[in-house]
């Protein structure tokens, strides 16, 4: 994952001529394009490496509450994310020379229910792809469209942010809030059912 | 209402006039399609029902020989 | 000909029905005042997003029916609706770029109505990949039901967007009543009508071949365990 959000700042760095081009206009789209593409990648892996040896069933088959499961895998995936934001949000910024004029909190907000908007329903479509023949598309084609508010609402928000005057990110965090509930209400709902099959 | 208003409707009438028509004759298809599984299914059934109970005697022949009789050798069948 | 309508003769009914609303929405009811002519797709496009609306939401339905039960035939409904929806959901999204060009100058804009509307129609579309792509027939209804209760969560955003946000996209129906005049009334409600008998035309029709599918399953199956067992 890391490697990988690396690998797409090298690329963005030459597919956005950054003396040509304002940089800082299309800067949040190309962060949250970058980790959009980073967590898809690391998000996916949740459950496939389960199925080589089918490990997927002594989980299940352990005494408790599935609901744990589903709730480890969440917070491993969110930690990575985090842990790859982390390291990757000033990488971004350094290279590109984008200037930091926002404010500490909001920031590490955005970055945090991103992170977390990301993964919830990410975890959940990785259970259903692991499981299916052409698991791999289905899992893209059907996130892409689901992270698609994230999306609106962590560049919008960004884009306040680093704007000089800073504009208010506070209407799209709170965008972000209602969907990071919702979509943790939900999987935690329809989990359930996932292993009746 | 200038003529080239009327020429535009009459267009936008003439074509999900023919957008729909072509959606009844989809219809019409999947349930000639449907008919014809129907009728597939019952045919295969009655022939199924009327087949005679034939036992096949797990003879000595190697399937290697005679592939079509489930013998001994024959693991996977 | 005869051939036509030998058999299944009654789905031939609605298509005149159809076609009356049409024939009115485009050329029998009055122009509209500000937009002239090109204001009549609206009555189709409401139409449209009426039955969409409807469709997704026996969907979401057919789903819950299906996780509480597990019994085949919600799964066809959720199925059968779904695909519909699409459909008529492709409908809205063709006949609002072309009203678009007219009234707004552009195709489309990223405006909250367009953006979730299109939204909805990806997603729908990838549930219905997801049914195609998938072999197993209990995990298929179970995954793609699953989606679809996540994927209905769109369709009262949808519906609310241009009443929550700023849009360009114009409300007809509001909390002070339906903010169009009687004439233009009439030919809205009647496409309305008119394209859900389609829909429940079409879900009859869909669900009878889904079901002739199901026949040959079944029998292929039942075959499999006589020989087997």
């Amino acid at each position: 994952m890391m490697a990988f959000v690396l690998m797409v700042i090298f690329v963005f760095a030459f597919a956005v001529d950054t003396g040509r081009v304002q940089f800082s206009l299309v800067f949040p789209g190309t962060l949250w394009m970058a980790f959009l593409f980073a967590g898809m990648i690391g998000i996916s892996r949740t459950y496939a490496h389960e199925v080589p040896e089918d490990t997927l069933t002594g989980l299940i088959l352990a005494p408790g509450d599935r609901m744990t499961i589903f709730l480890a895998k969440l917070t491993t995936a969110f930690l990575f994310m985090i842990a790859m934001e982390a390291i990757a949000t000033p990488i971004f910024f350094s290279l590109f020379n984008e200037p930091w004029n926002g404010s500490w909190g909001p920031m590490i907000l955005v970055l945090v229910l991103g992170a977390l908007g990301l993964v919830e329903l990410g975890t959940l479509l990785s259970a259903i792809s692991a499981n299916l023949k052409s698991g791999e598309m289905i899992f893209t084609v059907l996130l892409f469209p689901f992270e698609i508010p994230v999306l609106i609402c962590t560049v919008e928000a960004t884009q306040a942010m680093l704007s000089v005057p800073s504009g208010n990110p506070w209407l799209w965090l709170h965008g972000l809030m209602a969907y990071d509930a919702i979509f943790l209400v939900l999987p935690l709902l329809l989990y359930e059912y996932l292993w009746e099959v | 209402m200038t003529p080239l208003q009327h020429e535009y409707l009459l267009a936008l009438f003439g074509a999900y006039t023919g957008l729909f028509i072509i959606m009844f004759g989809f219809m019409y298809r999947m349930l000639q399609k449907s008919r014809k599984l129907d009728h597939d299914v019952k045919l295969l059934k009655e022939e199924w029902i009327g087949q005679p109970e034939v036992t096949v005697e797990p003879g000595d022949a190697n399937s290697a020989v005679m592939p079509t009789v489930r013998g001994q050798g024959m693991q996977d069948a | 000909m005869k051939r036509l309508f030998a058999k299944d003769w009654w789905i031939w009914i609605v298509l005149p029905i159809m076609l009356l609303a049409l024939y009115y929405d485009f050329i029998g009811s009055p122009n509209d005042v500000q937009l002239g002519a090109s204001a009549r797709i609206l009555y189709f496009h409401i139409g449209s997003a009426a039955v969409a609306g409807i469709a997704f939401t026996v969907t979401a339905v057919a789903s819950i029916g299906y996780l509480i039960q597990r019994t085949v035939v919600w799964d066809i409904w959720a199925a059968a609706s779904a695909e519909i929806g699409t459909v008529f959901t492709t409908m809205i999204l063709v006949s609002g770029t072309i009203w678009g060009r007219v009234a707004w100058g552009a195709w489309w804009t990223w405006d909250p109505r367009l953006t979730a509307t299109l939204i909805l129609w990806v997603i729908f579309a990838g549930y219905l990949l997801l049914r195609e792509w998938s072999d197993n027939f209990e995990r298929r209804a179970t995954y793609s039901a699953i989606i679809a209760l996540i994927a209905y969560i769109d369709v009262p955003i949808d519906y609310m967007t241009i009443r929550w946000w700023r849009s360009i996209h114009p409300v007809i129906f509001t909390n002070q009543g339906i903010n169009m005049p009687v004439s233009m009334q009439i030919p809205m409600f009647l496409s309305m009508g008119a394209m859900t008998l389609v829909f429940i035309l079409w879900m009859a029709v869909r669900m009878r071949l889904m079901r002739a599918e199901m026949g040959v399953v079944d029998l292929k199956n039942a075959i499999r365990s006589h020989i087997e067992g």
